[in-house]
């Protein structure tokens, strides 16, 4: 009979990186790789939403009669990041006009799951979902009896998960039947306290696992080598970066702009990059890896963030990680993370509709650099708080609480 | 390796294009059944890539080929014969909306089903038959679409059955 595992954890989310999108949940990915090494058996189930439109309609349970028959058969486990393994199973729903329905889709994940399983529970007695429905419920739902759930939301949308009633009743079930649920940011706290107040106590931080590598061999001496890295969509304000860019380029003309990154916006920036005449300044890399991002940081002056809401801002800490000041808009996450070390890490700035805001938190902070800044302080900060180890301890307390380990003080672990 | 790529509906091109390179980088043969190439137009597959476009095939057979004449092929030449000079943006709003509005919905909810009920699902004898000459170790599923397909396939089955997968690095 083979002896119990010690350690072992399943990890559910709805977003892991794929062949598909190769960047999609890359800090569950992150989180895996951090807390994988301490454990004697890491499994990872990737519930992916897979829609179906018009066309099908008329076919719904003949397409789901195939896909419980086909799951059990197709999805297999493959080693992913720490020595972890990761199984795909697609969950298949139909679309609808309108708004999303999450109450019916976190069923649908429910269900596809339970059919990849043969039926059976998931095998292991801690699990860690990300985000409230479409990980935690899937997660408390396919679990064994004597299994403890734990969550961690992410998504800078709970406010319309929220809005749907059924999504809503669904994710009151997650925070009264999980064993610890948290949040990466206060941002995603709010909504969640305000919708259910009885729970408010109950929802602790915990912050996102950031890999600090190699930091850059010479530090920054000028900030001419502008980064920004991140989706190119509305949320994300790279259009007033662009604006601002070419303000301060007429200022500066040796300044450049490197933008990382793919999305809807994509053809209409190079357009008003060219309408700005700052083209021959701009260069769109398109969606690379985070290893070359990692190598793209080492090799630029400045990270600039502009996002409308952060939950989190993996990008700000990736940047001061790999030893890059950032100016970076006050979002949610980011000023939460950079509490304490805003003025030796950067500079921070309002989020407004006003270009001018970024060109002037620009020169504020050419103005003060390098004198004011210290990133080696930064760096040092942020890897106490966010660092593998770090995250890893924070998680390894939770789930082994009889093998103590010191939780870092910045965690904030609630009632469970 | 032999691989098969189930890709009806087109919702997961990138992984598609780049998995079906990555068989015939590694000396192995894929094949990809896609409903139509007009939604894989932005895509490139790579050289060696085989192709096969399902709506194309099925037009081989005279009662789906009869269909697609009367309901779409015969109306499209008219809209063309009319539609010229300043009518043109006229007609070609009214060609779409024929389409969107009458032709489609016929083609779903009457031609399909009475046409699967007197000849039987001809589409997965097709996938059937493709995926026979195929003989593929692996097939992918790669949307929704194509699950319904899939499962057909492991009835009739030779012995041993290919591997179905999500997506080549889980087969």
């Amino acid at each position: 009979m083979r002896e119990p595992l010690i350690k072992d954890v399943a990890i559910v989310t709805p977003w892991y990186p794929t062949t598909q999108q190769p960047f999609a949940g890359s800090f569950v990915e992150a989180m895996v790789e951090a807390t994988a090494p301490g454990c004697d058996r890491v499994s990872v189930y990737h519930c992916d939403g897979w829609g179906w439109g018009n066309p099908d309609q008329g076919r719904h349970s003949e397409i789901t009669r195939a896909h419980q028959r086909l799951l059990p058969l197709a999805a297999r486990p493959r080693p992913t990041v720490g020595g972890a393994q990761v199984t795909y199973v697609p969950a298949v729903y139909r679309h609808r006009r309108g708004p999303r329905h999450w109450g019916e889709q976190a069923m649908a994940h429910r269900d596809c799951l339970r059919a990849a399983l043969g039926g059976r529970p998931i095998d292991a007695p801690v699990i860690h979902a990300h985000v409230g429905l479409r990980g935690g419920w899937v997660a408390l739902e396919n679990a064994r009896a004597d299994a403890r759930v734990f969550v961690t939301e992410h998504a800078t949308f709970v406010e319309k998960v929220l809005e749907d009633p059924q999504g809503r009743e669904l994710y009151g079930e997650v925070l009264e039947r999980c064993a610890g649920f948290f949040v990466v940011g206060e941002k995603v706290r709010q909504p969640i306290a305000q919708a259910f107040p009885q729970h408010a106590d109950r929802i602790g931080i915990i912050p996102n696992a950031i890999a600090f590598g190699t930091p850059r061999t010479d530090p920054v001496t000028r900030l001419h080598r502008w980064l920004y890295v991140g989706l190119l969509i509305e949320r994300k304000g790279v259009a007033l970066l662009l604006d601002a860019f070419a303000r301060c380029r007429a200022e500066e003309p040796e300044l450049t702009l490197t933008v990382v990154g793919d999305g809807v916006l994509r053809d209409a920036l190079q357009k008003q990059a060219a309408e700005l005449g700052v083209s021959d300044a701009v260069t769109f890399t398109g969606a690379v890896t985070p290893a070359e991002t990692q190598r793209l940081m080492r090799e630029h002056d400045l990270l600039v963030h502009p996002s409308r809401l952060e939950t989190f801002g993996m990008t700000v800490v990736e940047a001061i990680a790999a030893g890059l000041p950032v100016l970076v808009t006050r979002s949610g996450g980011p000023q939460e993370v950079l509490a304490g070390i805003e003025d030796v890490a950067g500079q921070l700035i309002d989020v407004n509709d006003d270009p001018e805001t970024i060109a002037e938190g620009y020169r504020l902070l050419s103005a003060r650099f390098p004198h004011s800044l210290d990133l080696p302080h930064a760096r040092r900060h942020l890897k106490e708080r966010c660092g593998h180890d770090a995250v890893a301890r924070i998680h390894h307390a939770l789930w082994f609480p009889d093998r103590p380990s010191a939780v870092p003080s910045h965690a904030t672990l609630p009632g469970t | 390796m032999r691989v098969v790529f189930l890709a009806l509906q087109a919702t997961r091109r990138h992984a598609v294009t780049s998995e079906s390179a990555e068989v015939v980088a590694g000396g192995g043969r894929a094949v990809v059944i896609v409903e139509n190439t007009k939604a894989w137009k932005e895509e490139t597959f790579a050289p060696g890539v085989e192709v096969v476009e399902l709506s194309r095939l099925e037009l081989r057979h005279p009662p789906r080929l009869l269909e697609w004449l009367l309901l779409f092929r015969g109306p499209r030449v008219v809209a063309a014969l009319l539609g010229r000079g300043p009518l043109r943006p006229f007609v070609r709003r009214a060609e779409r909306a024929y389409e969107r509005r009458v032709a489609l919905p016929l083609h779903r909810r009457v031609f399909t089903p009475a046409y699967r009920k007197v000849c039987g699902d001809a589409r997965q004898r097709l996938i059937g038959s493709l995926v026979r000459r195929s003989s593929p170790e692996v097939i992918v599923l790669a949307d929704s679409a194509g699950l319904s397909y899939a499962s057909s396939l492991l009835d009739g089955a030779s012995v041993p059955a290919p591997r179905m997968a999500y997506s080549l690095r889980h087969s």
